[in-house]
């Protein structure tokens, strides 16, 4: 692959209380534009692993590389905390599986898409609606909904302003972690599409957590299986689904299949 | 006015606090210059006044006053109303110090809600009593969480407060308190002064030092330091303006009180600020006010 990395994760590790092995080992890299999968089962370390990239939470061991403005790569734990946040800031976003956990409930729906973009120094309200507004309808949420309250909109809406929320900034990273965990099927259909085209639109790269192995099919350029918190098995979406390796990840594929 | 022998109380050290304690105070004030707009932390005393009536702001003036000094105190921008009258008494009684009601003599000037309109000098300095330091603290809820905010100059949630009020209201409705940026780096709080006050702080030649006592923080802006109210390039800050001037004195530059002038309907705005429209009616009138009893 020729495109630039724009993420890289090296011997991350990350333990619990001394015991609790939540990553071990894990290396990949993430190139732009590229969408890969992380499946596995709950407990396998999926989100420990995505807050470690979020710079939510200090590996005990590892490297996290990311391009930052400029397509510099900096060592996101070595950096202090708030050049860290700064690099963050502009370079990565996170959607939480619980959109009550990356929206505000008590700001408007404007509010919320509006807020990174003035941490990151916007001062001009004209400016601030205009992408607010662009950005509700770029995911579906109707523009006059703006001043709402997210506290006001169904499950499948709050998540879609989260998903406009973590965009706006212009991210070249977009971590996932179950976006379409807490809906109704239908409505998981609708979001995916839309993330699909959003990530594909934007040429963002995406790190989506996903117990699903048809939304990892259907999103996924690459698969990483985890378990127990190391990754067992990488490759091609396809190739991992189809032919898998591992016989973690060839039970995972037939009990998936059987439903 | 230079209080008499019988007024200045004995037994107590010059200006109430122990040394120890007032270089303590001096200590975090001097840290406070340093990093304008950056809250303090200090260790409050126990002062004779109930905390909300200006603690902070006492031990502040305290630790900085000296025997040369002529202090002003003002509440709501008058020298007679209780709290100022209070405090006035206690630096008499425990510091024999001159008090004033003029700007212009006092060189120190401990404040609550308002800054004299009449221009500050280099050999001036504000004491502001602040009942709560922190301009964050409506918008996140933890004090740990404020000073992240704080150390990572992270200010986007106070712009969401400016950005919800524009959405909803049309404009920002903040009318007292209204945050400021000192020196291009620390969100502040001006203390309940109405906004129209917030420009006096801005490149101010007088020291100006923030206390709250209940909150244990005390901040600064030193002399000629940018002070910015937050606002956005297409909605810029705005003071209050009245389609009047003051009754008693015309000023059309000076903050108004709305008072009752006792006829139906009529309302009548004059200067909040009363040594300021004192002096301007003393000005305009052929003969000077009598002086007032023993001023130096
Ligand atoms: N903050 C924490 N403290 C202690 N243990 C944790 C913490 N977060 C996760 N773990 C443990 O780490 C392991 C991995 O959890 P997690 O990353 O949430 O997995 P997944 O997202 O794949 O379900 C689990 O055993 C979990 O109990
Ligand atoms: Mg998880
Ligand atoms: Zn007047």
């Amino acid at each position: 692959m020729s495109r630039a990395v724009v993420l890289r994760a090296s011997g991350l590790r990350k333990v619990f209380g001394g015991r609790v092995v939540a990553c071990a080992d894990i290396d990949f890299e993430l190139a732009a534009g590229e969408v890969v999968g992380i499946v596995g089962e709950s407990g396998s370390g999926k989100s420990t692993l995505l807050r470690c990239l979020a710079g939510l939470a200090a590996p005990d061991a590892g490297t996290v590389e990311i391009a930052i403005d400029g397509g510099e790569r900096v060592d996101l734990w070595q950096l202090d905390e708030v050049a860290r946040a700064q690099a963050l800031r502009s370079a990565l976003g996170l959607v939480h599986q619980n959109p009550r956990d990356g929206l505000k409930l008590g700001i408007s729906a404007g509010g919320n898409v509006a807020e990174p973009l003035m941490v990151s120094g916007i001062r001009h309200y004209g400016r601030l609606r205009e992408v607010a507004l662009d950005w509700l309808e770029r995911v579906e949420v109707p523009r006059r909904r703006i001043d709402d309250l997210p506290s006001t909109f169904s499950g499948g809406m709050q998540q879609r302003l989260q998903i406009a929320r973590s965009l706006a900034p212009g991210p070249r990273i977009l971590l996932l972690d179950e976006p379409t965990g807490g809906l109704d099927v239908s409505v998981q259909a609708r979001l995916l599409d839309l993330l699909r085209s959003l990530v594909r639109e934007l040429g963002v790269a995406a790190l989506i957590v996903t117990h699903d192995l048809g939304v990892a099919r259907l999103l996924a350029d690459r698969l990483l299986v985890m378990l127990r918190g190391r990754v067992i098995e990488a490759g091609l979406a396809d190739q991992v689904l189809d032919d898998p390796q591992a016989p973690y990840t060839q039970k995972l594929v037939a009990s998936m299949l059987r439903i | 006015m230079i209080p008499n022998d019988d007024e200045v109380a004995g037994g107590y050290n010059f200006a109430y606090l122990d040394e120890q304690t007032k270089r303590m105070v001096r200590r975090a004030i001097l840290k406070a210059v340093c990093i304008p707009g950056h809250q303090v932390p200090f260790g409050s005393r126990e002062m004779p006044l109930p905390a909300g009536w200006g603690t902070g702001g006492l031990q502040v003036t305290a630790s900085v006053i000296g025997p040369d000094d002529v202090l002003k105190v003002i509440d709501q921008g008058t020298d007679a109303a209780t709290n100022a009258v209070s405090i006035r008494a206690f630096f008499r009684r425990v510091a024999g110090l001159a008090t004033t009601e003029r700007t212009r003599e006092a060189s120190l000037i401990q404040t609550r809600h308002r800054i004299p309109e009449t221009p500050l000098t280099e050999e001036q300095i504000l004491v502001l009593q602040v009942p709560q330091p922190e301009p964050l603290r409506q918008l996140v809820p933890r004090g740990a969480a404020a000073r992240r905010l704080h150390a990572f100059a992270d200010y986007g949630v106070m712009y969401v407060k400016l950005y919800e009020d524009i959405a909803r209201f049309g404009r920002v409705t903040l009318a007292y308190d209204y945050p400021v940026l000192v020196n291009g780096r620390y969100l502040a709080s001006p203390s309940p002064i109405p906004r129209f006050d917030n420009p006096k702080l801005d490149n101010s030649r007088a020291l100006s030092l923030f206390g709250a006592g209940r909150e244990r923080r005390l901040y600064a802006i030193p002399p000629y330091t940018r002070v910015a109210s937050l606002d956005f390039g297409d909605h810029p800050f705005e003071v209050q303006r009245w389609s009047v001037g003051c009754a008693l004195c015309g000023s059309r530059a000076s903050y108004l009180d709305e008072i009752g002038s006792g006829g139906p309907g009529a309302r009548m705005f004059v200067c909040s600020d009363t040594d300021y429209c004192e002096e301007r009616r003393e000005a305009s009138a052929p003969a000077r006010r009598a002086a007032g009893g023993g001023r130096p």
